[in-house]
């Protein structure tokens, strides 16, 4: 009787995220039928219809093809990458609360856009404008994902050094962030107002700057991200029972740290040097996932991928629509959820459990 | 060929730093085998498990199982012979119990458990006891009940060699003596080769058949339990006087400490 009740356990499951994922469909849809410009659905469904557009000159198609798909195709993507990278990192340091922001990614892609908006502009004598244009805009994520490139090197480094503990992981991300906090402090301080405006801006995550040149990038994240969940979702449920008994079961907890580390980095490096820093997803999507599928990684981190999709297109819905016709970037409404999330997990704790299935 | 299968560690050496933590251990073990390890705390018993384990690597000696060096063995083949069962267990996330136990196959599958992987994790827990707690999460269920998940867990990676650090020491009498009890058992009908420390030295004398007895990194003594835990081994070891009672069973007796009284 009981051994009958194990397909019908995962069954379950394969149900749940299934439905998930399913969920994604309609949060697209209204991703796509609802903007600051007001378009009747009718005319949002003929467009998604007609992908090469009988008319292609009327402002829906435009709206539609080249300013809400890729932007919906843009949130869903850095959801589920940033979810799953929140989740890898969670696994490795064995803490419900580290992030690959945790790890100073986001600090390093701060940092490394500055040093173009603020130093690089005025130093290559170039007008404020030219940060604009979309050679300009390429050049400060170009110079964003070198820096978290190298950042993540660094602190691989560093962690080789010292060893790859929980700890060491989570104390050598906070440090270097601070070091790029002291920079981006004296790069601010020479800034002049419009270049200081043009970097605030940049720091709040906003999806945007997603074009569909740059979903390609993201497609390819997206991939790194699926082949991850693939690769380690065994090796982190071992190391869910310590390092020795992952050990003894056959995984080498270094290599496995080092590797996650090294994947979930880049692919966070990658989406947020396209749109800014998004914060909080990392560490709501997993979590919600926790608790909807349980802390088995085969489950976690699919489930991971989906609500970090919805979540951020929804994220971006509130966005667009909650001061309408203002667009707010779609980190300021992910800030606030997540404060709001943290506190509403903090009044939930019982008897000093935070991670419960 | 498993039925040949022994355990040698020969002349083997770990350090921590300039601390030396074990030095010239050697035994052997054959299949079918229970030892128990015993010594007071800091004499080795930890450091031997988990060399054996692979966890430390020593600096100088080899171990030998079926007449391989473990060293030289990859990672996941080494996962399918040895099972390790930690003093402390530190999980980080609550699974539910099915999960953890289905850890144990880890060195055998890719991504999807088969029908077969499914049948031995239930029989496992049906082994320790645990099946009807299966979709219970880890965190909710009692500390007999979470350690007879941890060697369910084992059981179900199906070792040759079980490595056991303290499986008994926090449960109360009934468990000590059905774990204990169990895992004699297991090992006897698999012919499994299983090395336990102990902090209960009657526990040693009734289940084990053999006893290694530890202090200071060093083997004092092994052999059978009475021949190792006779009161001259016990006050050296331990440094506490004992008796050796026999009613019913074999049974040793701390004195009181008089002297400061």
């Amino acid at each position: 009787m009981k051994i009958n009740a194990t397909p019908f356990f995962s069954f379950k499951r394969i149900l749940l995220i299934s439905s998930l994922f399913l969920a994604i469909i309609p949060v697209s849809f209204l991703s796509i039928a609802i903007g600051a410009y007001n378009l009747p659905i009718s005319d949002v469904v003929k467009c998604l219809l007609n992908p090469h557009g009988e008319n292609p000159a009327i402002i829906a198609y435009t709206i539609v093809w080249f300013y809400r798909i890729p932007r919906t195709i843009g949130a869903l993507i850095t959801g589920a990458v940033l979810a799953v990278a929140g989740a890898l990192i969670q696994g490795i340091t064995r803490n419900p609360l580290a992030s690959p922001f945790t790890l100073g990614v986001s600090s390093a892609a701060s940092f490394g856009a500055g040093l173009v908006i603020i130093a690089g502009v005025k130093l290559a004598l170039l007008p404020q404008v030219f940060l604009q244009t979309p050679e300009g805009y390429m050049i400060i994520t170009l110079a964003a994902f070198t820096i978290c490139f190298l950042h993540t090197l660094l602190i691989l480094t560093l962690l080789f050094i010292k060893g790859f503990s929980p700890e060491s992981i989570v104390l050598a991300g906070i440090a270097m962030a601070y070091m790029y906090s002291a920079g981006i402090t004296f790069l601010e301080y020479f800034a002049g107002e419009s270049s200081l405006k043009e970097y605030i801006f940049w720091i709040m995550g906003d999806l945007t700057r997603v074009n569909w040149g740059k979903i390609y990038f993201l497609l390819a994240t997206l991939l790194i991200t699926i082949l991850a969940v693939y690769l380690f979702a065994w090796d982190l449920n071992a190391l869910s029972l310590g390092d020795d008994v992952a050990k003894s079961l056959g995984v080498d907890p270094r290599k496995l740290r080092f590797k996650v580390a090294f994947m979930a980095s880049l692919t966070t490096a990658t989406v947020i040097s396209i749109t800014g820093p998004i914060p909080f997803i990392c560490i709501m999507a997993p979590h919600i996932a926790r608790l909807i599928i349980g802390s088995d990684n085969r489950y976690l981190l699919p489930t991971s991928i989906a609500i970090g999709s919805i979540l951020l297109t929804i994220s971006d819905i509130i966005a667009r629509t909650a001061l309408k016709p203002i667009e707010l970037p779609v980190g300021a409404v992910t800030n606030a959820l997540g404060a709001s999330f943290f506190i509403s997990m903090y009044m939930s704790i019982k008897k000093g459990k935070v991670m419960s299935i | 060929m498993n039925s040949h299968l022994k355990l040698k560690v020969m002349d083997v050496e770990i350090c921590y730093g300039s601390y030396k933590a074990l030095s010239r251990v050697e035994f052997e073990v054959s299949p079918g085998e229970f030892i128990a390890l015993l010594g007071p705390n800091g004499a080795g018993k930890t450091t031997l498990l988990k060399t054996i384990a692979r966890i430390l690597k020593p600096r100088k000696g080899v171990i030998y199982l079926n007449g391989k060096n473990i060293m030289e063995m990859n990672d996941r083949e080494y996962a399918k012979i040895t099972g390790y069962l930690p003093q402390i267990n530190d999980m980080s996330t609550p699974m539910r119990v099915f999960e953890v136990v289905s850890m144990g196959r880890k060195p055998y599958v890719t991504w999807q458990l088969t029908k077969e992987d499914i049948n031995k994790i239930w029989s496992a827990m049906k082994t320790t006891e645990v099946d009807y707690l299966a979709f219970r999460s880890i965190s909710e269920v009692s500390g007999g009940e979470r350690q007879r998940v941890m060697i369910a867990r084992i059981l179900a990676q199906e070792p040759k060699v079980l490595l056991l650090d303290e499986p008994v020491t926090h449960l109360d009498l009934k468990y000590q003596r059905d774990i204990l009890k169990l895992i004699r058992k297991v090992t006897r009908e698999r012919k499994l080769i299983t090395i336990t420390s102990l902090h209960d030295i009657n526990l040693a004398f009734r289940f084990a058949d053999k006893v290694i007895l530890m202090k200071k990194g060093l083997i004092y003594a092994i052999g059978k339990p009475e021949e190792v835990l006779v009161p001259e081994n016990i006050r050296e070891v331990f440094e506490v006087n004992a008796i050796l009672a026999n009613n019913p069973r074999p049974f040793i007796v701390i004195e009181d400490d008089t002297e400061g009284d």
